[in-house]
This record gives C-alpha cells, structure tokens and sequence, in this order.
C-alpha cells in the first residue's frame, strides 16, 4: 500500500506538469497542441546530446535543455499555429503532424535504441518504509514548487491578470488593451517550460526514446477532460486521482491495462459528468 | 443530385479500366504488390473522408475500427481457422460496435472531445496490443494468415473490386441524402438543429457507416498481407490516412482513394531515404495544410469539370468550401 503512496504520487506529479501545460495553452490560447508531446522528448534529447555526446555537466545540459525547448514552443506558436490560429481543426492536425516530424527525426538522427540521462540526485531514501531513489522524491517536490510558482505568477503578476483576463474573454480583454499575441507566446513558454522539465525529472527513471512523448501526452489531455477542459485546478486533481489509479492497477491487477485506465476514465467522465470535474470556465478559480 | 455527371463517367472508366489492366501493364510484382497496398488504404482514406470529411469531426479512431478487425480476422483465422467469409461481417459488427461505444457519449459534446478522445482510445488500444503479448504477438505481430486467394493477380483483383464496391458504396451515400445532411452539419450544427435534424443521430451513424467500411479494410489487410502487427494501431498510420484525404481534397470520398494509392507509390519510393521518409510524410502534411488546405485531387478534377464540362457549380467544392 505504501508502495502505491509513493510510485503513484511519482506518476500524478509528471502527469500533473505536463497536463497543466496542455490545459494552459487550452484555456488561453484555445488551441489544443498535439506538439505537446514533442516538447517532452525534445527536452530530454537535448539532455541527452548536451551530456551524452558533449560531456557537458548536468546542470548547464539542463539548462539549455529547458531554454532550447522554450524557444523550440515559441518558434511553434509564432510560426505554425499563429498563422492557423482560425481554424481548430487545422491546428490539431497540423501540431500532431509537427510531433510526428519530430519524432521520425529523432528516429533518423539517434535511431529507435533508447537513451539514458543521468539523474540530478543520487542514492535512494526510505519514505513509509519503500525505499525509492532520492530523484523520484525530487521530481515530487519540484512538480509541486514549479506548479505553486504558476499558480503565483498568474495571480500575481501582470502578465498572469492578463492571461487570466484572455481566458476568460478574449475579445473583450483585447479590446482594453491586452496583448494577446504576447500573452499566447508567454503562455506557449510556460507550457513547453513545464512539458521540458517533466522530461528532465522524468528521464532519469524512464527511457530517453524518439516516441516518448506520445503516451505520456495522452495521458496528459485524457486528464485534462477529466478535469475539466481550460481547469488548472481540474487537471491537478484529475492527475492525481489517474496517477494513483494507473499505479494501483499496476500493482494489484497487472500493468498491461494501467495504460487502459485513463481512457476508461475519459469515457466515464463523459457520459456522467460531460464538463469534467471542474466544469468549464472557471479557470484558476 | 446527380453524383455523376459526363465527364465523371468518363474518369470513372479510366481508372477502372487501369484497375483492370494493371496487372497486365505493371511489370514485376513489386509494382503490383505495393498497388494492392494503396488500394487497402484507399478504403482506410475513403472510409475516414465519410465521417470526418463530411461533418468536420476530426477521427483519429479510424486505425481503432481498421486495427482491431485485422487484429480478430488474424487470431480467428490462425487459431480456429475461421473463414474470411465470417470474419468479414464478424469485423463490420465489432467495429459498429466500436464506433457506438465511442461516438455515444463524445459525439454529444462540442469541442475537441471526440478527436481527443479517439486519438486516446487508439495509443492505448496500441499500448494493449504490445502488453498482451501471448495473444497479439507484441511487436511481432501475428503471421500466418490464409491468403484471401491463391496467387498474386489474384488476390489484386479481389483486393480491387472491393475497394471499387466500398469507395462506391461512400461516394454514392455521400451524394445522398445522408451526404447532403451530414455536409450541413458541418456547415452549421445549431441551424440544422433548429431544422429538426437529429445531429447527434447522423454523426453517428457516419462513425457507424465509416467504421464499418474501415474494419472491412481491416479483414482485407489481414488476408492480404498475412501479417498483422501493432503499426496498424500507431500515431503514424492515423495521420497517414489523414494526410491521403486531405490531399485528396476532404469531402471528395474518390479524391482520398486517389491519394491513397499515388502516395503508397510515394513512401515507397522514398525507401532508399530510411529514417527519413515518414518525416517527409509529416513535412508533406505540413506542407498540403499551408499551401492548399482543400487539397489537390478533387479541387483539380473539380476545375477540370468546370473548364471541360461545362458544370456551372460542383456540389463538393460547396461543402469542401464551407470549411
């Protein structure tokens, strides 16, 4: 049981940072990025490159792994989806098929053979009686402080009132001035930002893999529906209840029908409770 | 309205007249192996433009309904030795199946529920293929399936008229009434409400219909390829069938079949660049959604029949219009 404490909020805090971001760029920007998963592997290849093959120490790899991957969503959003923005439809397709370039790039360039990126801690700590490695206790504690500084920054900040204000009404809020391209922009950063260092804490523990973004991002957009499409406090809590869900069925039934949780989970939320948990606009609230 | 007019008549002889004679004019049977390959996919394509195309609902589930009925088709016939000629209608009723048990509770719902929630119900079905390794084979795959017919000419022909019968069958449902409404809900839910259509009823019946259409794909693959693995379930495959309709011209049913066929050859020939070839599909993608997001096939044919044929307005240009 305790077991299932400490994988299960291992796996709700990488889900939670990557489900907030995809939730972000929702609730905001309206668009739904396919691109999502992209970041996540882009980071962590970036990781890998500055410290595999460089040689560079861990902490300069990861940080130009994080500024690379923000730039790399920014470039995303000023050139594929602002030109796109209209049309929803388009933008799916089009930021799903920027993943898949990626992906196969990935492929082409490191081939299919997975990765491995070195751990920001070492040595394991005993939590409940589990013994787990001290970077699953890390990645716990920095999901949690980077999604209390969000939190901070859009409510404290003028530029967080200004995303707040987008979100809520994006027309209204541009006609008393906000800039809403540099609010999608700044919102763009923050969601690959949050996407790359669930990467960096992740890989570690994971494998580094061309397609490692993909599952991970599905869960991400299947929590965020559970939640509550554009809820940020739907989607952590959403990421919690499916990270504890998926863990407890892998260890009591079998891990081959964890992954089967969270579209259960989908269809569920959808016939009971169509708006998610944390029903449609009251984003931040 | 008329689905065909004279000049369609005529295409429509060309390239049924090049299905019949290519075995005859294709030397090799590479060539006519990967011809048999683009036809499956022309159904996949076809059978996707029906639903999506039609209303404007994005559906990543089309490889669920394809992937699964090659999936079944292959464990049945391998194991139990179970006849193609069951396992044709035994595909179409779980794929139905499928697409209620998917559209039922998304197709309801405005927003990006659906394309989300069929994209989800893909990767994880591919997850499950993968974990459950003792039936599915994992990576593998199954092998060993009957061939639908003896012989390589053969089994084209027979891979042919039922792609002919299937993107026939679309085409002529699409040019129906069933078409003309589905075309408007793409144009505008709340005014075919307010017209007293039931939406949510032909959206899914257009699942139902595209499904069903994609899992008889699916038995073929099976009895064609004698192999099935877990790409038929992958990311890859379902943005393939995508991009082959959209450059085919979305809502045009014939322009996604054409598409299909002319970019196997494609990817085909892009072999020697490994790696690299499913990223040109990607860049290809990319490329058709900025340049000409109506696509190429239909828009052109469209402006052959105007130019040549005198046809003041075509009915699919209108739809592909109200995008």
């Amino acid at each position: 049981m305790a077991e299932i404490l400490v994988y299960g909020s291992v796996t709700s805090a990488i889900y939670a940072l990557l489900a907030v971001g995809f939730t972000l760029i929702f609730g905001v920007a309206r668009v739904v990025n396919l691109g999502h998963g992209a970041f996540y592997a882009f980071a962590a290849y970036v990781a890998y490159v500055c410290v595999g093959e460089l040689g560079m120490s861990i902490y300069p790899a990861f940080a130009i792994a994080i500024v690379a991957t923000i730039c790399f969503g920014m470039l995303l959003e000023v050139l594929v989806i602002r030109p796109m923005r209209d049309s929803h439809l388009l933008l799916i397709m089009i930021t799903l098929a920027v993943s898949l370039l990626i992906e196969q790039s990935l492929v082409a360039m490191f081939t299919r053979e997975a990765r491995n990126i070195p751990p920001l801690v070492n040595g394991t700590v005993e939590i409940f009686g589990v013994s787990t490695t001290a970077q699953r206790v890390l990645t716990v504690v920095v999901s949690a402080s980077l999604i209390g500084l969000l939190f901070l920054f859009i409510q404290k900040t003028k530029m967080g009132l200004a995303i707040l204000a987008i979100s809520q009404d994006a027309e209204a809020a541009e006609y008393v001035g906000v800039p809403s391209s540099r609010v999608f922009l700044t919102v763009m950063a923050v969601s690959s930002g949050l996407a790359a260092s669930a990467a960096l804490l992740a890989s570690p523990f994971l494998s580094v893999e061309p397609g490692m973004g993909l599952v991970p991002m599905v869960k991400a957009f299947t929590i965020v529906i559970v939640g509550g499409l554009g809820s940020i406090p739907g989607s952590i809590v959403a990421a919690i209840v499916i990270g504890f869900l998926e863990t407890f069925i892998s260890f009591k039934v079998s891990s081959a029908w964890a992954d089967a949780v969270a579209v259960a989970a989908v269809f569920v939320t959808l016939i009971v409770r169509p708006a998610g948990l944390f029903g449609k606009r009251e984003l931040f609230q | 309205m008329k689905p065909f007019n004279k000049l369609d008549i005529g295409a429509l002889a060309v390239l049924l007249l090049f299905l019949a004679v290519a075995p005859y004019v294709i030397s090799g049977g590479y060539y006519l192996r990967i011809l048999t390959a683009g036809l499956i996919y022309a159904i996949l394509a076809a059978s996707w433009d029906f639903m999506s195309g039609l209303t404007g609902r994005l559906n990543f589930g089309q490889g669920l309904s394809f992937g699964i009925a090659a999936y079944i088709a292959a464990y049945l016939n391998l194991h139990y030795d179970w006849h193609p000629a069951i396992l044709f209608p035994l595909g179409l009723v779980i794929a139905v199946l499928i697409a209620l048990a998917i559209g039922y509770p998304t197709l309801r719902l405005r927003g990006p529920y659906f394309g989300l929630a069929t994209f989800a119900a893909l990767i994880v079905a591919q997850r499950i293929v993968l974990n459950l390794w003792h039936i599915t084979g994992a990576e593998e795959g199954i092998s060993g399936i009957d061939a639908l017919v003896r012989g390589r000419v053969n089994l084209y022909y027979a891979v042919a008229v039922i792609t002919v019968i299937c993107v026939g069958i679309l085409y002529l449902l699409s040019r129906s009434s069933i078409g003309v409404i589905l075309r408007a809900i793409k144009g505008n839910e709340a005014t075919c409400q307010a017209a007293g259509i039931n939406v949510t009823y032909y959206k899914i019946l257009s699942l139902c219909i595209s499904s069903a259409i994609g899992a008889i794909g699916g038995v073929l693959y099976a009895h064609v390829h004698q192999h099935v693995g877990p790409e038929l379930l992958s990311m890859q495959l379902a943005l393939g069938i995508v991009t082959m309709a959209y450059i085919g011209g979305v809502g045009s049913i014939y322009g996604g079949a054409i598409a299909a066929v002319i970019l196997t050859f494609m990817i085909e020939l892009l072999r020697p660049f490994g790696e690299w070839r499913l990223a040109a599909y990607a860049v290809l993608l990319i490329a058709i959604l900025f340049l000409a997001p109506k696509g190429l096939i239909a828009p052109w044919w469209d402006w052959v029949s105007k130019r040549f044929g005198g046809k003041t307005e075509s009915f699919g240009e209108q739809a592909r219009d109200a995008t």
